[in-house]
This record gives structure tokens, C-alpha cells and sequence, in this order.
């Protein structure tokens, strides 16, 4: 079996398991509710039974490229950043967070030209002040320190 | 309420101080959103959306408008200028819109795709003002069994909306429903909450928004890591004239003008969007030179019809989403939402008891498609400036914006997590070949379904009818079951059609990615 289509197959099994999985759980849902609670998770069920179908009758014909784990480590850091990013406004708030976080993914990203990093930074920084501080009146995460 | 009262109250809405910033910054943001390869007017339009929330609806949803028809716009300066469509409705625009450039020609090729967009533009603005008002009274006729079959008929839109493969389509479709049974029922049951009150009131819509298209592009621009792509070349100084002479303009005149018609058509047809439009456009302007053999070495032509069919296909598009709630395309979907927000539904009522704001919007945004004009003839060469942004420089930008896009939401750090695990699972779905859009057009129309299934239900308990029986006793209900065939059907027509058009024509550039 070609490696796209063993990926095609693995979403099928995922999409039918959770399917089957929420069907079960809609056992104890009053009667309107389970009815269409019942007819959404039987389109999921069918489609993810259809992706497997699919991937195994066409299982040697070329299909959909196949997904490299190499090209997935920098998306992967850059997500990681941004779930840092968003705990550390929890803890230290909104503004520091940002003016740690933001030199930092430039800098990952290969930029080093320190006054543009600075200058975008500080341009941001006063941007979301000026519309989200002082003229949406938004109430930002404060943590420890500002 | 008649048309011209609707158009009276509409200046008081439209003369504001508040409105005019949002026409301008729609129109410069849309401009620079569409010009930058990478970044679509979805996207644009469901970062901005909680930038919206302290605005007037009127200001709020002129903006959103202003972005959609810019951005069209925009994308068609980086096709003239670098050969790269900044949305795929530019895609065409590149086979004669770069030969122009290098032959020295580039600010012609971008005035004429500036004349030809705000023509098509401003024709569209003139349909949605006079269709939409007779097919919004309509509506006035529907209960819950129509609205249930209006939100399958979006539903049956999802085919339409997965670009490649139809049913990693309708897997992105059956996501977004499973989504959409989280919270509370309308019978006030809670399902799938896992115990968390947070989720009693269902996946927030716009936090999910901005993680399906924002963070997973950021997370895909993270694939440029080390790599200079900032370098775009332009092939050659732009200069000369940038208003097309006037005996071309004339002569341009009623291609421009069918082209213009065509694209509203197709804006109105669910499914079939700016990218389909102008490759029949263009193919419009091919049948119908005498010097067919001519395209693709630099025309007028190649790159009015294009872009006044593109340009058109926006007002068209927002037909049937101001009028039935109808999204035929993935900004229409993310325009619905930000309707929503704001507490206008679509329907009758936006042509009734908000009729000031609403026909206010119409004509703001026939506005908006001259001011693009204005601006693209003062700053259109500028430009392709934009592309040129480094990538490092603006991923943790359009990060750090849809972060405090999500916070806005609720003003609570849960709606940040929902935006990052929906960041996450739109980058694991583009990367597998699973639309984005479909994810959000279910979660907006599954919870609608099911509240029109509920309150359908109770009606037809006081008939002694099921659901069921009651939906085949209402003939508008006959006539959107024959629509709903109809829009099962619509993927495999446009899959054709634009099939067969980039067969004739080949490829060109890469396009940003329709999510």
C-alpha cells in the first residue's frame, strides 16, 4: 500500500473510531437530542468507513502525496512558541510575553537585522495599545508583571 | 420598508466618522492582505473580525465587506508584478498580467486591472442592491422546516468548498458538525462537555476561526525557516501610464461590462467562486478576440476580463448570504460568522428592522470598490512593496494578532486555548489534504440545523405530524430540497469547469492556498 494512502486509511480508522465512540455516549441523550446528535455522528461514522473503503480499493493506484515528518519539525517549534507564548501571558501577561516571544521567533526564523526586529516589536506593541488598550477599552491578560 | 426608505436611513448609518475608517482601512488592509502571497481575504477577514467587536455593526461589517473586495483586488498586483497570485482569483490575471510587466508595461497592466476590478466591483454593488431586497421578502415566508433546509442546503455546500478531494471535504464537514454538538442542546441538555463549564455555551466561532486559518498558517509559514524569501524581483522598473488609454478603454468597455455580469452570476451560484470566475472570464475574452493566439503574451484583454469577473463575483457572493444565510465560499463562511457576531442574521430582518445598517453596507461598499480604485491609482506600483516583507518579520505579527483576536472574543484566556488546538488541527488537516472551511461553515449552520430540527419538531407535534411529514407538507420546503440536489451536484459542475479551463490554459503561479 502506497504510504498516502495508508495516511488516508489511519484518518478513516480515527474519524469511524470517534465516531462510533460519541455514538455510544449519545445512549443516555434525550430523544431530540440524540436524534441529531445521532444523524451527525452517523455522517462521520460513514465518511471515515468511506476513507477507509477508498484507501484499500485504490491502495496501489497513486493518491495523495505523502506527508513528510521532516517537514513538520519547524511548524511543529513554531507551535510549541506560541503555546509557550500563551502560557507565559497566564502567568507574566500580555505585553512582556510579547516582547519576549516576538524577538525570539524572528531570530528562530533566520532574521537577525537587530533594528527591524526591534522596530517590529515596539510597532506592534504600541499598535495593539493604541486599538485594544486605549480605543477597544479591552481588559488584556495582566499576570505578574504588567 | 421599501428600497429607497431603506436607502434614506442608510446615509445617517453611512456618514459617520467610524464607518468612513472602516471603508478605508477595509479597503488599504484588504489591498495589503490580498497583495501578500500566503495571506487570503479569509484570512484577513477572521483576524480582523475582534477588531470589529467595539465598532458600529454598520462600520464593523463594511469593513469585512471592503477586505473581501480589496483583497480580490490586491491579489492581482502581486500576479502582474512578481508572476505570484496573491489569492487564487488572481491565478488567471498572471498569464497576461506578467508578460505585460516584462515587457516594460507594468503599471499599464496594473491600471487596467484597477479600471476592470472597480467596473466589476461597482456593477456587483448594483445587483446586490437590487436582487437581494425582492429575494430577502421571501424569506418572511419561512419557519423552522425552511431554515433547517437552508442550513442543509450550506451544508451541501461543503463539496463545494473542498478544492481537491470531495470527501476529505466531507470529513472536514462531519468534523466541524461533531464540533457543533458540544454545549448545551436546545433542549438544554449538555453534551460532550467532559464536566467543563467553559464549553456549556458550545466552541466559541471566532477563536476557532482564527486557529483554523491564522495559526495554521503561521505554523506553515514556519517551513520557511532560513529561507530568503523576501527576495521577490520585480522584472522591470514600474513606470509609465497607468490609466488605459481611452480608445482602449472603450474598446474594452463591453468586455469588461460581460465579464462583469458573468462574474455576479457566478458570485450568486453557491460553490462556484472568484477562481472559477475569472478563468471564465478569461476564457470569455479568448472566444471572443480576433486574435486568440495573442493571449498569454501580454494582452489589455487577458487581464481586464479576469479581473472584472473576479472583482464581481464579491457582490454576487453576497446575495445569498445577506439574504438567506447562504456562504458559497470560505470568506462568505467567515463573513456569516462575523455577522452573527454582531447580532445581525440574515433574512427579511436585515431588510426590515435593520435596513438602515444593512442597505448602508450596499452602498458603503459600491464606495469601497471606487475608493480601491483612488487607492490602488495612488499606491497600486507601491505595492508589491508588501511582498516583500520578510516572512520572520511577519509570522509572529499575524501570530501575536490572532492571539489578542481570540482573547477579544470573551476576554478569557479558554478562547486562547480553543484558537491554539484549532490552530493545531487545521495544520494537521491542510497538511493531510483536509479543508479548513468546511470545519467552519459546520460549526456555523450545524448548530442551526439543530435548532431548527428542535423548534421544527415542536410545530409539527401540533400538526400530529412527524419532523419529516411536516417538511414535505411546505411547498418552499419542496423547492429547497430541489436546491439542496441541485447543490449536491454543484461540485462535480465546478470541478469541471475549472478543470477544464486550467487544462487549456496550464499552470501558473503558486496561489495562496484557498483554506
Amino acid at each position: 500500500m502506497l504510504k498516502g494512502r495508508i495516511q488516508d486509511l489511519v484518518i478513516g480508522v480515527i474519524a469511524l473510531a470517534i465516531g462510533i465512540v460519541m455514538f455510544i455516549e449519545t445512549k443516555s441523550f434525550p430523544d431530540i437530542t440524540k436524534v441529531y446528535c445521532r444523524i451527525v455522528l452517523i455522517i462521520l461514522i460513514v465518511v471515515g468507513a468511506a476513507m477507509i473503503l477508498t484507501s484499500l480499493i485504490n491502495a496501489r493506484k497513486p493518491g495523495p502525496e505523502e506527508v513528510h515528518v521532516k517537514e513538520w519539525v519547524n511548524p511543529l517549534i513554531i507551535f510549541a512558541f506560541v503555546l509557550v507564548y500563551v502560557i507565559m501571558i497566564d502567568i507574566i501577561g500580555f505585553f512582556v510575553s510579547s516582547a519576549i516571544i516576538m524577538p525570539v521567533v524572528m531570530i528562530f526564523m533566520g532574521y537577525k537585522k537587530p533594528l527591524p526586529i526591534i522596530l517590529t516589536t515596539v510597532g506592534m506593541l504600541g499598535f495593539v495599545y493604541i486599538l485594544f488598550v486605549t480605543q477597544l477599552k479591552l481588559r488584556m491578560p495582566q499576570g505578574l508583571l504588567f | 420598508m421599501s428600497m429607497w426608505e431603506g436607502i434614506s436611513q442608510a446615509f445617517a448609518h453611512l456618514f459617520t466618522l467610524e464607518a468612513g475608517l472602516g471603508l478605508l482601512i477595509g479597503v488599504v488592509g484588504g489591498m495589503i492582505i490580498g497583495a501578500l502571497p500566503g495571506l487570503s481575504a479569509t484570512m484577513g477577514i477572521a483576524l480582523l473580525i475582534p477588531v470589529t467587536y467595539g465598532m458600529d455593526q454598520t462600520a464593523a461589517i463594511l469593513m469585512m465587506a471592503a477586505i473581501y473586495t480589496s483583497a480580490v483586488y490586491g491579489g492581482s498586483i502581486s500576479a502582474i508584478l512578481i508572476h505570484t497570485p496573491g489569492t487564487p482569483s488572481s491565478a488567471a490575471t498572471c498569464l497576461d498580467g506578467y508578460p505585460m510587466t516584462q515587457k516594460g508595461e507594468a503599471l499599464h497592466a496594473i491600471g487596467l486591472s484597477t479600471t476592470s476590478s472597480v467596473i466589476g466591483g461597482i456593477i456587483s454593488a448594483i445587483a446586490l442592491l437590487l436582487i437581494a431586497p425582492p429575494l430577502a421578502r421571501l424569506s418572511l415566508n419561512f419557519q423552522a422546516p425552511e431554515y433547517f433546509l437552508i442550513a442543509f442546503f450550506g451544508l451541501t455546500l461543503i463539496g463545494s468548498l473542498a478544492s481537491g478531494n470531495m470527501l476529505k471535504g466531507l470529513l472536514a464537514g462531519a468534523i466541524g458538525l461533531t464540533f457543533g454538538l458540544i454545549g448545551l442542546s436546545p433542549e438544554v441538555y449538555a453534551r460532550f462537555t467532559f464536566g467543563n463549564f467553559q464549553l456549556l455555551g458550545g466552541i466559541d466561532l471566532i477563536p476557532a476561526m482564527i486557529g483554523l486559518f491564522s495559526i495554521s498558517q503561521v505554523m506553515i509559514l514556519g517551513e520557511e525557516r532560513g529561507k530568503h524569501s523576501s527576495n521577490v524581483k520585480v522584472e522591470a522598473e514600474i513606470k509609465g501610464r497607468f490609466l488605459p488609454p481611452a480608445k482602449e478603454f472603450v474598446g474594452l468597455i463591453p468586455l469588461i461590462l460581460e465579464c462583469s455580469v458573468v462574474g455576479v452570476f457566478i458570485g450568486i451560484l453557491p460553490g462556484a467562486g472568484g477562481d472559477i470566475a475569472s478563468w471564465v472570464g478569461l476564457n470569455l475574452a479568448k472566444n471572443q478576440s480576433k486574435h486568440k493566439e495573442l493571449f498569454g503574451t501580454g494582452i489589455p484583454e487577458g487581464v481586464a476580463a479576469p479581473e472584472a469577473a473576479n472583482n464581481a463575483v464579491t457582490g454576487g457572493a453576497l446575495i445569498p448570504l445577506l439574504t438567506l444565510g447562504i456562504p458559497g465560499s470560505s470568506t462568505a463562511a467567515v463573513m456569516l460568522g462575523g455577522l452573527t457576531i454582531h447580532g445581525l442574521n440574515p433574512g427579511f430582518e436585515l431588510f426590515s428592522k435593520y435596513a438602515g445598517v444593512t442597505y448602508a453596507v450596499i452602498i458603503g461598499f459600491l464606495v469601497a470598490n471606487i475608493l480601491m480604485g483612488l487607492v490602488g491609482w495612488a499606491a497600486g506600483r507601491y505595492l508589491t512593496k508588501v511582498s516583500k516583507v520578510p516572512i520572520p518579520i511577519l509570522l509572529p505579527c499575524i501570530a501575536m494578532l490572532s492571539i489578542i483576536g481570540a482573547y477579544a472574543t470573551k476576554q478569557n484566556m479558554f478562547a486562547v486555548y480553543i484558537c491554539v488546538i484549532f490552530g493545531l488541527l487545521g495544520f494537521v488537516m491542510r497538511k493531510f489534504g483536509i479543508p479548513t472551511a468546511p470545519v467552519v461553515l459546520a460549526l456555523i449552520l450545524g448548530p442551526m440545523a439543530d435548532e431548527q430540527i428542535y423548534q421544527g419538531s415542536m410545530q409539527a407535534l401540533g400538526f400530529k405530524k412527524t419532523f419529516f411529514q411536516y417538511v414535505l407538507s411546505r411547498p418552499i420546503c419542496i423547492v429547497l430540497l430541489g436546491l439542496i440536489v441541485l447543490g449536491l451536484f454543484s461540485p462535480l459542475i465546478s470541478a469541471l469547469i475549472s478543470k477544464g479551463y486550467k487544462k487549456k490554459y496550464g499552470d501558473v503561479g503558486e496561489a495562496a492556498e484557498d483554506i
